[in-house]
């Protein structure tokens, strides 16, 4: 009976079917496939061991094999690479970079922001979306300075059109390295081989003139004074207190700025434009802005040495040079003669206009000294404070 | 001439696309993403084998061919029983009746229909799927919270309830619940750990699921098929399918909806999208069938009418399937080009997306390009499905699929092994046990999918940090 009902299956007409498999159900013959229990009939099948064994490695080895996966990720170390290895078959490699933040944005109204980080010429963007203050409350250098040397691990997001980037999350994976040293320089002491380079400059606010992409605000130390170019869309991002600070005239403020070049007239640009904390009142005693903070200039003493500083001017025209674009002044306080060019544009600017320019006249202002084919030259910082005697 | 010969080219790439994706998914367990994979490798190596304009027409080419030939050993090889066919996969069923044509052409006319279907629906996807696309993109965590608890709801307990005591009577009826859940919540805790720190290489960190999915589904589809001795029965060759065009109208419709929910969901597949599709759209699966000829006695109306409505589900099954699979494989990866004001970036997601967005950017015009390749790769994989369904029925059951199964298990992880390394191998072997655990239990397969429905959804939610930080791998 026993080898009867082994393999043994009984067809519609009655027919014993025969099979050798040890698929079937030992009882009714029926192809059970991996069960354990003949779903016709119920019976066990014989090969239980084999399937039971299965069974236990299956629900065994998910266990275990998931601790050992924890194990292993937790001891794994993501590796170091360089900007400049990233592949397209590394998308979604979760990797470490360092490098220095050449770029910063927060969003403090999405709770957003995005740092640019540099290795050479190479750059990532890290992006953290609705996280700020997260990351505010773990690490309490956040958010880094431009040229903090940091490291951060993270998931790479590689995209043909936008390049390499990485989500940050969670802030444990952010490193500060090195804390970029800001060197502080006085005003006084910036010159032409300073284009290019970081600094963190304090002076009072003066002049603000709009333009349609933003506004120059001038910054005047001991009567030199370089603009600041802040555009809109840097100004907009400032919390309220940044903004109250940049226009309030006379305040006195640090920042961290570039050094740049304008034009052939040095200027500052916002060195961390997306740190806000880079912009700070640094006492709330109020600078007039008055020619008492300038000191006088002797026309006999102009030089290159006092380029880009403002000085008071009182001087006596000796002679006009009629140019395309506007005059050149001949002034002369009796220390010696020096040039000093009147744009055409801003003849409208001074108190009587064009006509005012007249040999014989006195000229008394705040004057800038530039610089034109390697001599000096003085201009008009400041139409207001002009007058002719 | 020369305007002629880059669309020659795009043609020609198209072609090989197919027929390579049509040669190589044939051979059970392999999916397309492996092969794509390899092929995006070899072309990273040497750009010159395909003119990048023609990239995305070949690898769309080859999608679309999967879409089609992997009905071939799904139902030629897969390894089922009766019972287990009529609740999982009635083509399995129809092979063991000698109907596996039917099963497979059935299936394949549904992936074609699908496939003109998804190039006509271009208005909608320009007109109407971006405002979805970004509506919906705000909720998708709890929308996919929503997917996971009607997901394991829905597994109910299959066993009859036997047993001399009633711990085993409980037992007997209630394991492969349990087992749907401990699948759910092992393949979960595995998801939440691979993805805060993959131990895959970096190198080929683009094929770091691969593994994964090869160990869920791959590996344990081969064992089950290894232990059960299989054997494909005689095959009938009839000359027409056993649908008609109402049949693959309404099949049409429940497959693109099921379609485009796995196309748009992230980490749903087009299993749990023709799920969700189903129950939806079930209540016309149970009305009455309407006879030609109502029996004389009333009481043989059941025994008419439920065999009857048992057809009906089947037909519908495998049509909405062959339609919901070319939304999600193929429309998964056609979003990517539909660029608007809403979407510069395009709404791709999917596998082949993923593979090769590093490398691809869509323009505008691209997405004629693309359609066209669709409807030509579309129709040439439906011949090539054909003529593998007529060897099929011929050579099916002489055919030794122990070692056609050893043979696959064998170049699978071969792959493995040579894209992802040692590390690539312990991921598998993990996800082989997690995998098996429905095989032997009996529950869905599909709860494997936990392993990105939850990190994803928990991601998007704004924990996915919080949770590194729980399993201190941050």
């Amino acid at each position: 009976m026993e080898s009867e009902a082994e393999g043994t299956e009984y067809s519609s007409e009655g027919e014993k079917k025969e099979y050798e498999t040890e698929a079937n159900c030992p009882t009714c013959g029926y192809h059970v496939g991996g069960r354990p229990t003949c779903p016709r009939c119920g019976a066990r099948v014989e090969k239980s061991l084999a399937l039971s064994l299965m069974r236990k490695i299956s629900v065994v080895g998910s266990l275990v094999g998931i601790v050992l996966l924890w194990a292993a990720t937790y001891y794994k170390k993501p590796p170091t690479i360089e900007i400049s290895q990233i592949s397209e078959t590394m998308n979604n490699a979760l990797v470490r970079i360092e490098g220095r933040v050449s770029g910063l944005n927060i969003d403090e109204e999405e709770k957003s922001f995005s740092i640019t980080l540099s290795q050479g010429p190479d750059e990532i963007r890290l992006r953290g979306f609705g996280n700020l203050d997260e990351f505010k409350e773990e690490l309490e250098w956040f958010p880094p300075n431009k040229f903090d040397r940091i490291a951060v691990t993270s998931s790479l997001m590689i995209d043909a059109k936008f390049g390499a980037s990485m989500f940050l999350s969670i802030p444990q994976r952010l490193e500060l390295l090195e804390e970029f040293e800001r060197e502080k320089k006085s005003m006084l002491d910036l010159t032409e081989e300073d284009v290019g380079e970081y600094y963190v400059v304090e002076g009072t606010v003066g002049a603000i003139n709009d333009f349609s992409a933003g506004r120059k605000i001038t910054l005047v130390h001991k009567g030199v004074r370089y603009p600041l170019t802040v555009f809109n869309s840097q100004f907009k991002r400032f919390p309220e207190r940044v903004k109250n600070i940049l226009t309030d005239k006379g305040t006195r403020i640090e920042v961290f700025v570039e050094v740049s070049e304008f034009r052939d007239e040095m200027q500052f640009n916002l060195a961390s434009p997306g740190n806000p904390n880079t912009i700070k009142r640094v006492n709330a005693q109020q600078s007039s802005g008055s020619d008492q903070a300038y000191s006088r200039l002797e026309t006999g003493e102009v030089s290159l040495d006092k380029k880009n500083r403002v000085y008071k001017l009182n001087a006596k025209i000796t002679g006009i040079q009629k140019l395309s674009n506007g005059v050149i002044l001949t002034v002369d306080d009796n220390s010696g003669a020096s040039q000093l060019f009147v744009w055409e544009g801003n003849y409208q600017k001074l108190p009587g206009g064009r006509d005012a320019l007249a040999t014989g006249r006195w000229l008394q202002g705040r004057v800038k000294v530039s610089e034109y084919d390697n001599q000096p030259q003085l201009r008009i910082s400041d139409f207001n404070s002009v007058q002719f005697k | 001439m020369e305007f002629l010969l880059r669309p020659l080219i795009v043609i020609f790439y198209t072609l090989l696309g197919t027929i390579i994706g049509s040669l190589f998914c044939v051979i059970p367990s392999l999916h397309i993403y492996n092969l794509a994979g390899l092929a995006f490798v070899i072309w990273l190596g040497v750009k010159s084998t395909i003119p990048y304009y023609a990239l995305a027409p070949f690898f769309m080419s080859m999608v679309v061919a999967f879409a089609f030939m992997n009905t071939i050993p799904m139902t030629f090889l897969g390894a089922v029983d009766e019972s287990a066919g009529a609740s999982l996969l009635p083509s399995n069923a129809m092979v063991m009746e000698g109907r596996g044509k039917d099963a497979a052409l059935m299936t394949g006319f549904g992936t074609l229909l699908g496939a003109y279907l998804l190039v006509g629906f271009t208005p909608f996807f320009y007109l109407i799927w971006p405002y979805i696309y970004e509506v919906v993109g705000a909720h998708l965590h709890w929308v996919l919270g929503l997917v996971m608890v009607f997901y394991v709801m829905s597994e109910w307990p299959k066993g009859a309830g036997r047993g001399t005591h009633p711990w085993e009577k409980f037992k007997d009826a209630w394991y492969n619940c349990f087992a749907g859940l401990f699948t759910f919540s092992a393949a979960a805790i595995f998801g939440l750990i691979f993805t805060s720190k993959s131990i895959i290489p970096i190198e080929v960190s683009f094929q770091n699921v691969m593994p994964v999915f090869v160990g869920f589904f791959a590996i344990p589809s081969i064992i089950q098929s290894l232990i059960s001795e299989f054997k494909v029965p005689e095959q009938y060759d009839p000359d027409c399918i056993n649908a008609d065009w109402c049949d693959f109208a309404y099949g049409s419709g429940v497959g693109v909806a099921g379609g485009l929910t796995a196309a748009y969901l992230p980490a749903v597949t087009a299993g749990i999208g023709a799920l969700f599709a189903g129950h939806a759209t079930n209540h016309q699966n149970l009305d009455r069938p309407e006879m030609e000829e109502d029996p004389d006695d009333p009481e043989k109306e059941v025994e008419y009418e439920i065999p009857e409505m048992y057809y009906r589900q089947e037909r519908n099954f495998l049509i909405s399937g062959g339609v919901g699979k070319i939304f999600y494989y193929v429309g998964a990866f056609l979003l990517l080009f539909v660029l608007t004001d809403l979407t510069p970036g395009g709404m791709g997601r999917g596998g082949l997306n993923f593979i090769l967005k590093p490398a691809f950017s869509p323009e505008p015009k691209d997405y004629w390009v693309i359609a066209s390749s669709i409807v030509l790769s579309a129709s040439v994989a439906f011949l090539m499905l054909n003529f593998f369904t007529e060897m099929c029925v011929k050579y099916i059951n002489k055919l030794d699929a122990t070692k056609l199964y050893i043979g696959a298990l064998i170049i699978i992880t071969a792959i493995i092994y040579g894209l992802t390394g040692l590390p690539g191998l312990f991921v598998t072997a993990i996800t082989t046990c997690i995998g098996s655990v429905p095989v032997y239990y009996n529950c869905r397969r599909s709860h494997c999918m936990a392993v990105l429905l939850v990190p994803i959804a928990l991601g998007m939610a704004g924990y996915g940090g919080y949770i590194t930080q729980i399993f201190k791998l941050a």
